[in-house]
Formats: C-alpha cells, sequence, structure tokens
C-alpha cells in the first residue's frame, strides 16, 4: 500500500519515543514497526497482521473523548447484522454489507463522503436458508490494490480498489453442502485464505489459499481427515501435545469426519517471521457428540498453516471431543505476554469456553490459561498435556438428558463474532464479554445434506450478577482482569483501542461507547440506531483528523434469539427472547455506518 | 448457535422392521399412493390475480386434514427432516420464519405450504420435494396446520396497559373433503409412527430405496433359497 509521506512526519513528530528506542523496535520485530509507524490507515479486518485492532492514532484521548460527535452516516440500504467493519484506504472508505454483498467506496475527500462507486454482485439468495445465524459478513482484506471479500454463496471477489471492477471471482464452497462463507479473507505472501461457515450443516471443514493475482485456488487444506487432505506431512507437522499419524482421521468415527464440521467463520493472523498462519476451527457436528466419540480433531481447534502451501505446522485442540458448541473461531491475537516474568511470543485468545489461552506461537504449547468468566464445563486445564480437567456432571449427549448449568453458554464467554483488542501501550487486552450459562438437552440429529444437523435444545439465562454482558481489560500476564463495565444485554462488538488510549466498542441495546483504556471510565456514548455487532475501527481523514467508525444493524445470533427485534416482515411475529425480554423495547434491525469524531 | 431440536428417530433400526413391512403394506396399500398427493402442473404463487382473475392451476388437496395421527408423524418428519434447525422445534421461529404465528409470507392454505416445502421459497427455504416425497409434506402440511396459533399481539408494549387479544389465525381456503380409499392400517399405520416414510416411499427412491425395491431384493433372496 501507499503511505502518505506528510502522514509518517506528523506521527513520528507526535511520537514520544526517543529515536533510539524506536530504531531497536523497528529492528527487533516486524510487529512494533508496523506500530511505531502508524499510518492512519485501516486496510484488513484485524488492523494490522497481529490482529491488535490497536491503532497509533491519539488525537482523540481520554481528556477530549466526551467531546466525540456523530458527522457522518449512510444507510446501507439492508437489514441484517452488520458484522465486520470498514476498511479505509488512502482517502477512500469501503463497506461490506450483509447479504446481498453490496461493496461501497465512499470518498473521504469530499464533503458528506459521496460514493466513487458501488458494486454490486450476483450472489445467490439459495445462502441465505443456507446460513445458521443471519447473513452477516464479517468484512474485507486490502492488498495488491484490490479489496477482497467473500460472497454469502461460496464465491470470494477481489475488486479493483480504485474502479471498482470485479477483477476476478472464484467459487470456494458448495452451498449444497451447506458451506456458506460470511468470514473476511485474509491475505499473506500473496494468498488469499478463505474458509466456510457450516458446523451447523456437517459440512467437511477446510481452508483454502487461492492466487492474489488471478484468483485461482492453489491450495485446500481440510481441517479433519486422513493426513494426506489435511496437510499434516512427515516432518513437518509437530503437534504440541499429540504424536502419530492420522490424528484428525483417527479421532473420530470410520468416515465420520467427512460431516464433522470444523468450519472456519472468524479471524486468522500471520506472524511474517515464523511465516505462520493462524486461525481456529469452529464445533464438531452434529452438536449431539455422543454420534461422534473422539476427540474430533481438528475441530474447536487453532491451527497453524505456511500460507504458500497450506501445509500444516502444528495444531492445538481447546475443547477435545466438544460436546457444548465451543467453536474456536476467536481472534487469536499476536503479542509478547510476560509469563512468570519472561516475555513470550505469544498468541492470546478469549475462547468461548471461558478460558483465555496463552500460547507459544511458535509450537502451540500452552503457557497459561486462567478462566475469563464463570465456567463450569471444565475445572482447568492441565499444563502438561494441555487437555481440560472435565466436570463429569456437565458432559452433554443423547443419552444424558437435559444437562443444566453450563457455564459459559454457547454463544462464548467472549464470542468469536467480537473481536479482541490489544495494547501495546497499556499491555491490556479488550474485549466484550457475555455472562450467560445454559442448559444442554442432546437429541439424535440427521444429516441431509444443504439443511441444519445440530441436535440440541440450549435455552441460556443470565450468569452471576445478572447483567447479560459487559466489557472488560484483561491483563494476560496475570490471568486478570484489572476492571470492566456491565452491560444490560449481550455484548457482541468487536474492540478498538488507540494510542489515546481510548478503547470502543458497541452495545447490543445500540450505544457506541468511547472509555478509558486505563480504567474502564464512560468518556461517551451515542445512540446509533439499530443494536452494535460490528467493530469499531480509526483512521486518519485526509483532513488530517482522527476518525472513528461503527455498524449498527442488530443481528447475527442476535436476531434469531431476539426475534422480536424484526419489522421487516409482517409473517413473523416472535415473543420476547425469555432471557432478555425487552431488548426489543431499546433496538430494531437496521443498517447504517456511522462516523465520529472531535 | 442455539436451536430447539426435538428427537429425531434412528431410522436405521427401522430398515430390517421396513423390510418385513414392506410386503404387507404393498398388499394392503395397491399402487395409487402417490396420486393424492402428486403435485400440480401448474405452481400457485400468485397471491394478487391482475384484473381479479386468478391463474388457472392443478388443484391440490390434503388427503390427511385433520388427521391427528398423520400430524403426529407429521411432527416426527419436522424434526427428522431438519425442519426445526431453521424453524425451531414447534415452529416458533428461529432463522426461518416462525410457523405459529398465524401469519404466512406464502400463504397458509393447505395447497400453499404444500408448496413451499415441496419446491422451496426464495429467500432460503430448501425444496424437500425430492427427499420427502408429497406423502410425507403433506403430512408435515397436516402437522403444521394442527400448530395453534400463537397468542402473538400485533401490539408489542412496554408500558403498564391491557395487552392486545391474541390475533386470530387467518382464515384458510377451505378445501372439500378428500376422498380416500380406506384400507388396512396397520402397517403403514407403523411406517409412519416410526418415521419410516422421511426416508423411504412406496415405489420410488428417496433417502433410502423404494419399498418395492426393497421387496424386490427380500423376494429374489427368499426365492434363491
Amino acid at each position: 500500500m501507499t503511505r502518505s509521506r506528510r502522514h509518517c512526519r506528523r506521527e513520528v513528530s507526535t511520537s514520544t519515543l526517543p529515536a533510539s528506542v524506536l530504531l531497536v523496535s523497528i529492528l527487533l520485530t516486524g510487529l512494533a514497526a508496523a506500530q511505531a509507524q502508524e499510518d492512519g490507515q485501516w486496510t484488513m479486518p484485524g488492523k494490522d497482521y497481529a490482529s491488535t485492532r490497536y491503532s497509533g492514532l491519539a488525537q482523540i484521548n481520554a481528556g477530549n473523548a466526551r467531546m466525540l460527535r456523530p458527522v457522518w452516516t449512510f444507510s446501507t440500504g439492508v437489514l441484517a447484522g452488520h458484522e465486520g467493519q470498514p476498511l479505509v484506504v488512502k482517502d477512500t472508505l469501503y463497506v461490506v454489507t450483509p447479504y446481498p454483498n453490496v461493496l461501497y467506496a465512499f470518498d473521504l475527500t469530499q464533503e458528506g463522503y459521496p460514493l466513487r462507486w458501488k458494486y454490486r454482485p450476483d450472489v445467490s439468495p439459495n445462502a441465505i436458508g443456507i446460513s445458521c445465524c443471519d447473513v452477516i459478513n464479517r468484512g474485507a482484506f486490502y492488498a495488491d490494490g484490490k479489496i477482497v471479500y467473500n460472497l454469502l454463496d461460496g464465491h470470494t471477489v477481489a475488486v479493483d480498489a480504485t474502479t471498482g471492477r470485479e477483477v476476478w471471482k472464484t467459487k470456494i464452497a458448495d452451498i449444497r453442502q451447506g458451506e456458506t462463507t460470511p468470514m473476511a479473507p485474509f491475505v499473506a505472501k500473496d494468498r488469499v485464505i478463505v474458509g466456510p461457515s457450516g458446523g451447523e450443516f456437517g459440512i467437511y471443514g477446510w481452508l483454502k489459499g487461492l492466487d492474489l493475482e488471478t484468483g485461482e485456488v492453489v491450495w485446500t487444506a481440510r481441517n479433519l481427515g486422513p493426513d494426506a487432505e489435511v496437510l499434516a506431512k512427515p516432518g513437518t507437522f509437530k503437534p504440541p501435545y499429540d504424536e502419530g499419524a492420522e490424528l484428525a482421521q483417527q479421532s473420530w468415527p470410520t468416515d465420520f469426519w467427512k460431516q464433522g464440521g470444523g468450519p472456519v467463520w472468524g479471524w486468522m493472523s500471520y506472524d511474517p517471521e515464523l511465516d505462520l498462519l493462524y486461525y481456529g476451527t469452529g464445533n464438531p457436528s452434529p452438536y449431539n457428540a455422543e454420534q461422534r466419540p473422539g476427540d474430533n480433531k481438528w475441530t474447536s481447534s487453532v491451527l497453524a498453516r505456511r500460507p504458500a502451501d497450506g501445509s500444516l505446522v502444528w495444531a492445538y485442540q481447546f475443547t477435545p471431543h466438544d460436546n457444548w458448541d465451543y467453536d474456536a473461531n476467536s481472534t487469536m491475537i499476536l503479542a509478547d505476554v510476560a509469563i512468570e516474568g519472561k516475555p513470550r511470543k505469544a498468541l492470546v485468545t478469549f475462547n468461548k469456553n471461558g478460558f483465555q489461552y496463552t500460547l507459544d506461537r511458535a509450537t502451540g504449547r500452552v503457557l497459561a490459561a486462567p478462566t475469563y468468566v464463570q465456567v463450569t464445563w471444565a475445572k482447568r486445564i492441565d499444563l502438561a498435556n494441555g487437555r481440560p480437567v472435565l466436570d463429569p456432571t456437565k458432559q452433554t449427549g443423547a443419552s444424558k438428558g437435559n444437562v443444566k448449568g453450563i457455564c459459559p453458554s454457547l454463544e462464548g464467554g467472549v464470542s468469536p463474532a467480537s473481536p479482541a483488542a490489544y495494547s501495546p501501550r497499556t499491555r491490556l487486552f479488550y474485549t466484550s464479554i457475555n455472562n450467560m450459562c445454559m442448559d444442554f438437552a442432546a437429541t439424535p440429529a440427521t444429516r441431509i445434506a444443504g439443511t441444519p444437523f445440530i441436535g440440541a435444545s440450549t435455552p441460556y439465562y443470565a450468569g452471576p450478577g445478572g447483567n447479560l454482558g459487559g466489557f472488560m481489560a484483561w491483563d494476560a500476564s496475570t490471568g486478570k482482569r484489572v476492571w470492566d463495565t456491565k452491560e444490560p444485554y449481550p455484548a457482541w462488538s468487536g474492540a478498538l483501542v488507540t494510542a489515546g488510549d481510548v478503547a470502543f466498542y458497541g452495545t447490543l441495546d445500540g450505544w457506541f461507547k468511547a472509555v478509558d483504556a486505563k480504567n474502564g471510565r464512560l468518556l461517551s456514548k451515542f445512540k446509533v440506531g439499530s443494536g452494535v455487532v460490528g467493530n469499531p475501527i480509526t483512521y486518519r481523514g485526509p483532513d488530517g483528523k482522527q476518525y472513528v467508525a461503527i455498524y449498527a444493524g442488530i443481528g447475527g445470533d442476535w436476531f434469531l434469539l431476539a426475534g422480536d427485534v424484526r419489522s421487516d416482515d409482517p409473517a413473523d411475529l416472535r415473543p420476547a427472547a425469555e432471557f432478555m425480554k425487552d431488548l426489543a423495547r431499546h433496538t430494531s434491525q437496521g443498517g447504517a455506518v456511522w462516523v465520529f469524531s472531535l | 448457535m442455539q436451536s430447539r431440536k426435538t428427537v429425531s428417530a434412528a431410522l436405521a433400526a427401522f430398515a430390517a422392521f421396513a423390510l418385513i413391512a414392506v410386503v404387507a403394506c404393498e398388499r394392503d396399500a395397491g399402487t395409487a399412493r402417490e396420486a393424492p398427493g402428486a403435485p400440480p402442473a401448474i405452481r400457485y404463487e400468485a397471491h394478487v390475480s391482475a384484473g381479479g382473475v386468478p391463474p388457472p392451476a392443478g388443484e391440490l388437496r390434503n388427503p390427511y386434514k385433520g388427521d391427528k395421527q398423520r400430524a403426529e408423524t407429521g411432527a416426527a418428519l419436522f424434526s427428522q427432516m431438519n425442519c426445526d434447525g431453521c424453524h425451531g422445534g414447534g415452529a416458533p421461529g428461529w432463522v426461518g420464519p416462525s410457523l405459529a404465528d398465524g401469519s404466512w409470507r406464502y400463504g397458509g392454505a393447505e395447497d400453499e405450504i404444500f408448496h413451499s416445502i415441496f419446491y422451496g421459497r426464495p429467500k432460503g427455504m430448501p425444496a424437500y420435494g425430492g427427499v420427502v416425497g408429497s406423502d410425507g409434506i403433506w403430512m408435515l402440511v397436516t402437522y403444521i396446520q394442527s400448530l395453534p396459533a400463537a397468542a402473538m399481539a400485533r401490539t408489542q408494549s412496554w408500558e403498564a396497559v391491557a395487552p392486545e387479544p391474541a390475533v386470530a389465525p387467518q382464515p384458510t381456503r377451505e378445501s372439500p373433503p378428500a376422498q380416500r380409499e380406506d384400507r388396512a392400517q396397520s402397517v403403514e399405520a407403523m411406517l409412519q409412527r416410526y418415521g419410516c416414510v422421511a426416508c423411504h416411499a412406496v415405489d420410488k427412491k428417496v433417502i433410502g430405496p423404494a419399498f418395492k425395491d426393497v421387496q424386490a431384493v427380500v423376494q429374489r433372496i427368499l426365492g434363491s433359497k
């Protein structure tokens, strides 16, 4: 990408770091270099390869954030969960909508941000019925002059960032087999990395590497099944705890892995020094675990691959034989974390299962795994073998009837849909949290291709304290919350933190909030018209000012769970969800982009 | 994602059952089993007719209208065919719309519901005609029409006032009573009760082989001994 010289100079001049320290940090790690040279753009979902969602912009700070006000808004014309985040490349703001996946390009140099162009792809409505949880999209990735994103119906497109013309379009997934593609692609080493949703449809989960130039599929790696398809090659693949071959086949009943799930609907990170791409996999199918005895590798796991050829380097399973739908698709933040006083090259993730894992990102070994919300399904993670020490009374399955009091709920202590952020200044992680538990009644399920393959009834209720959600700052080196805020509803927005020491998040009842990154004090809030399930970003406009952008548009699981927020279909009337009866009093469906500044 | 999945029967366990039952079933049922539920040649989807003149359409009648046993089988199918994965157990709505609120996107008359299931609908409803067969779809229709329309008021208030009376179920077009031959029901009822028809039909392959084909195999095996 092109970087404005003017912007670089300005950022360096505001830096408080001595030049020698800056130089050392640049030499030490590429990550630090990226942070030191804040270019004011937001070109990929997680801001940088390390997925920190941290911006070096500091005009908006804890002292002046109370002055934040909306300066621009735009209706996307779509009513569905507006997950994901906009991109800002040079002086253009890019927005991808939920199905039908319109791509808008706004000119930031002109008053009112008029459109440069919009791209309306050909996308099949049949994908609507193959989406487990609303027709969301998690955003685009900018690389090599192209905006690359996925259409819901199993296609990846690359659109010329300047002209809006389609450069290539590749079919990557088969909706007839239950695969849809709402995730945001990731680009590393000229590979566009993509994967499917469909853990609720019995897919045979995979990851693909496409050629950035042509869109051609260069490699396909399964997340489960035979080594040859998983791309687990002898000599290259070294899992931290497991030994032997065919792990991802032997840990399943015969051939069951062909419908065993393991979707890829979350976020990815890349460490250029180790040349490792990290991503999490979702739940095994079906939810009724008694149909699939075994660990079910590599579902509910994190995998590290070489982006060039897809070969698997290591894999670690957070939740073996997952019987609670604890997908591991949460963002994997790459950061240097002090563990027992020693700085480690770590991968930090807030798993749905309630444990915050700090892994050695070179090997996959668990360095620490404290709980970050109430956890009842397991007592702790055994660091010697990486496995959870289970509570036998919280294991589910069709023969076990209705198992009560499982925490967290399957929405996750942190939802993978709401990626966390990390500030190298405070050395804290910031994330939305859910405070919910569930009962889990599994039942036998039959797979019929293209229809749901689930087999469980799982009502939710509030955890300790009664509030359903919140937002917290977390110290991974101590495994403790530094501060938290309470929200009446589950919290489903991503986090943003800046060099101004301000953290941003949105709420399900439609507030967009700025809080002090050091203590959680509320600095500013604004009602954006519909519940927030998207992820805030910040950028420097062509006028040199810092802006913050967020989507409004309730959806994803919350559209399903709170069917009474629906207003667009007179033939679909639903009662309020038992555990959050008045959400519809505060929000309804919507679809808008908001921009704030001082 | 949360779902409200209800029990899905272990179909395989009944395959052997069906092998034995099919002979009796065939003898009793004759050959016209699919006829009452065969889909029409013309799809009925126009709800506002230009000039007030409805287009000509084949007539569809639910042969099982009001049949409680068929409704029960339909309820089992609703789970076995994963309908509840999208509409929720009891069909209160999930990623797909509520089927229990008394209002309908594509019409709530029996032929309209039949169409929605058999051919699918453009906002995501898969076409189930190929996998369930018309007989099974009529049982689903019978089940769906047996659902009590939920007490869903069209006004949702958070103020302290008396709630609006629940919406009355929309009237559905009346169909003349279906004419069906009365025949021995024991085996057929068993096939329905255990959900065999979820995967098998008499004379064509659905998920599992046609009962006729199974019968032929059985007879060949028995004959070769």
